[in-house]
């Protein structure tokens, strides 16, 4: 039996000002299988970016229920959404969002301190994801001296540094050309089977198809289509 | 663990080296003004700490050295001789007046006291012998005279007051205030204030205060209430006076709130410096702190970074202000004979109290921070 490690029930969020209340996802319910890559594809405005961030304990829904690694994530306290992001889940930033004036083995090592490894070990362990991911060149770079691609790799590094058992990433291609982002969704593919971590790409770079288990489509906030990928 | 505050200070290095001058040029308003008045302070008792005294006798409501002057008649004093405990009186004279040396003018205070008992006489002597004040017409100088002339002065005749004297030794830490002190004998200072007619009620036999020691057994509280009951006299033990002294400096002369006020505003600059200075830093890199929100920082940790970056500042901050302070103070202290003492205790309070009024104003920063939204990051 495949064990479910992100569980999305009948989720729905709101945002509202003084004058209107826009309905940003509507009834969306879907599962992410342990190991398995899910696209959600989709439009600008279509609600992908808001539906990771709450899958990533980042917001919270208006209504509905997100599970996360068996854990209900909604009614946590902020504390232990904290502690669940440190934890257990990795992130990937269309900017990539590197620290700037930290080296690229330092920007993957503060991943591991805010999880209380740190010293050799975390110096250790930092330096042998980013040799993983092709970077042993460029450990004491600045970010500033990276190209896109490789900044992305040290966003996929610091993801996984703590070797999480979900994935997030926010359109990771959407800064790179054509061949950097098939090589970055490629990494992203080999990690999450290598680490056995359920990953979610929200995207709507469709070259980058060929890596998922399962696409999802969300269109005005509402899951349109849900597909399963034959290897 | 990497230092993200260390990174986020050292980035723009130029700002930060004007962030910690800042400091240290605050703190250096702060080291000398505390020291000026810490300095004032000591040298204010410094006299009465060295007397070997066990009784101040002084003019009827006078209670201190400093805040109204007592003059005690000859007669006024010699009931002395008769109070039960009394072993024996020495009586002391003193008052500021000009010298000479070699055409350059200084104001220093002459104290003429009782060669027989020595008590009020020097109490550290760098040269000379203190036994050579009962030839006529000679001084004994503090060492700081030389130091401020440049010329060692002993055998050398000086004017005090118009007056030539032999200078016979040279003392160590002898001030009255900024005043260097001059000892000379009783009889000898009489001429001297008779001359400049600085205190003309000052007449053979009148002294300004009466050093009193007691018997072996005898309470010298009690003797001095007794001395209290004596016509136009009060009485007070060696420690009573000299908290009345320190007390007067302190609270009723008002020098006190000046130093106070110059102090506390270069303790505000410099956590007015280090709050902007981190409030800089982090408005920067609010985006930073989103991200590290979203990949799992805690308030605490978030907290941590704030507060080792005002560590950092402050006590970089710190230690150019103490090093410029103990160069600056060295400089006055030989150009102008103010008396600067920056002691251990204002150094540590001066390190805490910038230190926990940094930390109040990184708040500042902290409430920024804590409204960082961490989906920030998603925002391109």
């Amino acid at each position: 039996m495949t064990e479910v490690v992100i569980d999305v029930k009948n989720v729905r969020k709101e945002f509202s000002t003084k004058y209107v209340t826009v309905v940003a996802i509507d009834d969306v319910s879907f599962e992410v299988e342990k190991g398995e890559v899910v696209l959600i594809l989709g439009p600008s405005g279509s609600g992908k970016t808001t539906l990771l961030s709450m899958i990533g304990c980042i917001m919270t829904p208006t209504s509905g229920e997100i599970r996360v690694n068996g854990k209900k994530t909604t009614g946590m306290s902020e504390q232990d959404l904290v502690r669940m992001r440190r934890e257990d889940i990795g992130f990937v930033f269309q900017s990539f969002n590197l620290l700037r004036d930290l080296t690229v083995q330092e920007n993957v090592e503060i991943a591991l301190n805010l999880n209380g490894i740190k010293g050799k070990e975390a110096r250790e362990r930092a330096r042998d994801v980013l040799i993983d991911l092709g970077m042993r060149e460029r450990l004491t770079f600045l970010p500033a001296d990276l190209s896109g691609g490789e900044k992305q790799r040290v966003s996929i590094a610091r993801a996984m540094v703590n070797s999480p058992k979900i994935l997030l990433a926010d359109e990771p291609t959407g800064n790179l050309d054509s061949k950097t982002g098939q090589i970055v969704g490629n990494l992203l593919k080999t990690q999450a089977k290598e680490h056995e971590a359920s990953t979610v790409v929200v995207t709507h770079d469709n070259r980058i198809e060929s890596i998922a288990d399962k696409i999802l489509f969300l269109e005005d906030g509402m899951l349109k289509m849900e597909r399963r990928v034959s290897s | 663990m990497v230092s993200i505050a260390r990174k986020n200070l050292f980035q723009d290095k130029r700002r930060f080296l004007i962030t910690i001058s800042g400091i240290g040029a605050s703190l250096i308003l702060v080291f000398i003004t505390m020291g000026v008045f810490t300095g004032s302070v000591d040298n204010s008792v410094t006299i009465i700490d060295h007397t070997h005294a066990d009784i101040w006798v002084t003019q009827k409501g006078v209670s201190d050295l400093l805040g109204v002057g007592s003059v005690l008649p000859g007669n006024t004093l010699q009931p002395l001789d008769k109070i039960d405990g009394v072993q024996n009186y020495s009586k002391l004279i003193m008052s500021p007046l000009a010298i000479d040396v070699y055409g350059s003018q200084l104001k220093v205070m002459v104290y003429g006291y009782n060669l027989s008992t020595g008590v009020g006489g020097p109490w550290s002597m760098a040269s000379g012998n203190i036994d050579d004040l009962r030839q006529n017409g000679t001084i004994i100088v503090d060492q700081s005279i030389e130091a401020k002339f440049g010329k060692q002065l002993t055998g050398d005749s000086i004017s005090v007051g118009g007056i030539p004297q032999k200078v016979v030794g040279v003392s160590r830490d002898s001030k009255w205030f900024t005043f260097p002190v001059v000892f000379t004998s009783y009889e000898n200072a009489q001429k001297l204030f008779g001359s400049s007619s600085v205190d003309p009620k000052i007449t053979e036999d009148m002294a300004n205060y009466a050093l009193v020691n007691v018997k072996p057994n005898y309470d010298p509280l009690k003797v001095s209430k007794e001395i209290s009951t004596m016509n136009g006299t009060d009485a007070f033990i060696t420690s009573k006076i000299r908290d009345n002294t320190r007390h007067w400096l302190i609270f009723d002369s008002g020098a006190a709130m000046g130093l106070a006020i110059g102090a506390g505003v270069g303790w505000v600059i410099a956590a007015i410096i280090v709050t902007l200075t981190i409030y800089t830093v982090t408005i920067e890199r609010i985006p930073e702190f989103g991200t590290l929100k979203a990949i799992g920082a805690s308030k605490k940790d978030v907290y941590k970074i704030l507060l080792e970056q005002v560590f950092v500042s402050v006590t970089l901050g710190y230690t150019i202000g103490v090093i410029c302070s103990f160069i600056a103070a060295a400089a006055i202290v030989k150009s102008t004979l103010l008396p600067i003492n920056i002691g251990s205790d204002t150094l540590i309070l001066a390190f805490f109290l910038t230190l926990i009024l940094s930390i109040l104003g990184s708040l500042v920063s902290a409430r920024k921070v804590n409204k960082v939204d961490p989906a920030i990051v998603f925002r391109v």
